[in-house]
């Protein structure tokens, strides 16, 4: 009998702990999945930001701006790859943007497009700070799903690692 | 020049025999009391009456100190500054943060007002001290905190509240309590940089937010500025004002007592001390867009 109530109680202590990491996992899920959503906000700030000034360049160099092409696509629930991908392509698109307004000193000096530079500026901050408090929130996860005995239930639940969002390094 | 030298060096020999003769009397009177008793009560009549002279002379002298060396240097730094030592950076102001442990007393003054790279900054000492009394009726007074408070104004209110203590810093104080309300509550935070994350604990309500404000240069400056201050510190982002706390249990542009007077020295000194928020200005990039408005 005190067997058997020692086996219960044991089992009782395992299945809390089991709960209790279980919620953790679930938590730090959900915060990753925040924060990729402050990410996407992000990214769909920058992409409006840089048609627009795209648009004004298009007043000033009808010609050069034909050359840049706009082949981004953003959409709803891609994959963190894809998304890394979708910036890198919003960078080459920016670069662009920025040699053709090089060349026309009437375009830099422009309110619309100076005022735009400024929350293109911003945007990239706010990109930052996304990706940053994304990729500490996987990186949070990651190691749980490593550690013991984190590492059991993670495995019992089938859960895997999540992807960094990657990006070139932008200075602040 | 010459006239305040020797105005001021006048005041700091009398307030510093004053204090000094006051103390060898007090010394003077408890020898004489434990071996021959009551006879040395007498004694301290001289004490009380040096002590009164060299504190009244002290008060004078500190004053004029401040009015002409510590104005010179704040005003060699800052230009346009207000600097009113008899006043200081209000209670609510301190207690609104709710970031710090309230105690029963609070004393602040020596406040500076000014403008530095376009941030409108306030300074000044505090103090905040818990006095209790004990069953018998004994006082006893512990120091909460000591050291200096700045707040430095954006015009700009942050979404959210976020509080960054460093290690020993022990007034600080979580905001939100037990029943509040789950939005208002601050949660701790990690960042990328471990070192960082040993020296400061950081709290907030939205990770965002604080990966916004703090960046990998501001967490480099904040671990360079705690080495440079050796005191703890804590930084509070409320509303839109930015408090600073120094807990380093020192007052700021005191007029030294004892010892050679030399302007030159001195004046250097207050500017010395003013570093503290021109490190700080410099060191968050204060003057940065990400502080001034909402784009």
């Amino acid at each position: 009998m005190e067997i058997l109530i020692g086996v219960i109680i044991l089992a009782l202590i395992l299945l809390l702990v089991y709960i209790s990491i279980l919620n953790k996992l679930s938590r730090a899920q959900v915060k990753i999945d925040e924060a990729e959503s402050g990410i996407d906000v992000a990214l769909t700030k920058r992409y409006d930001v840089l048609t627009k000034q795209l648009d004004i360049v298009k007043g000033y160099a009808k010609h050069e701006s034909e050359t840049i092409e706009k082949v981004i696509e953003l959409r709803r629930g891609m994959p963190i790859e894809e998304k890394s991908a979708a910036l890198a392509q919003m960078n080459d698109m920016q670069k662009s943007i920025n040699v053709v307004a090089e060349a026309y000193p009437e375009l830099r000096s422009s309110e619309n497009f100076k005022s735009l530079q400024a929350s293109v500026n911003d945007t990239e901050e706010h990109l930052q700070a996304a990706r940053r408090a994304y990729n500490a929130n996987v990186s949070a996860y990651n190691q749980m799903i490593v550690v013991f005995p984190s590492s059991i239930v993670a495995n019992l639940k089938g859960l895997t690692k999540r992807d960094f969002f990657v990006a070139e390094e932008t200075k602040r | 020049m010459e006239e305040l030298y020797t105005k001021l060096k006048s005041m700091q020999r009398k307030s510093g025999w004053g204090i000094g003769l006051m103390l060898l009397f007090i010394v003077l009177a408890v020898i004489v009391l434990s071996l021959k008793g009551g006879m040395g009560l007498v004694l301290f009549i001289p004490a009380v009456i040096a002590g009164i002279i060299g504190i009244t002379s002290y008060k004078k002298y500190t004053a004029c100190f401040k009015e002409n060396v510590v104005k010179a240097a704040l005003e060699e730094v800052f230009g346009d500054v207000t600097f009113t030592p008899k006043s200081g950076i209000p209670y609510d102001v301190v207690y609104s943060t709710g970031m710090i442990q309230t105690g029963n007393r609070y004393s602040s003054n020596d406040l500076v007002a000014g403008e530095y790279k376009g941030v409108k900054f306030a300074q000044s000492d505090v103090c905040i001290e818990e006095e209790t009394v004990d069953s018998d009726g004994n006082t006893s007074t512990t120091t909460i905190f000591q050291g200096r408070w700045m707040t430095f104004d954006f015009n700009k209110e942050f979404r959210c509240d976020l509080q960054i203590v460093s290690r020993w810093f022990g007034a600080s104080k979580r905001k939100g309590g037990l029943f509040s309300r789950k939005e208002n509550k601050l949660s701790k935070l990690e960042f990328e940089n471990e070192t960082f994350n040993k020296e400061f604990k950081v709290y907030g309500q939205n990770q965002e937010e604080a990966f916004y404000l703090i960046t990998p240069q501001i967490m480099e400056s904040l671990l360079n500025l705690r080495t440079t201050l050796k005191a703890p510190i804590m930084l509070m982002f409320v509303g839109g004002v930015l408090h600073i706390a120094v807990n380093n249990n020192k007052d700021a542009f005191e007029a030294k007592l004892f010892g050679k007077l030399d302007l030159d020295v001195e004046k250097q000194r207050g500017i010395g001390d003013t570093r503290v928020i021109t490190d700080f200005v410099d060191g968050m990039a204060m003057e940065r867009d990400i502080y001034k408005s909402n784009i």
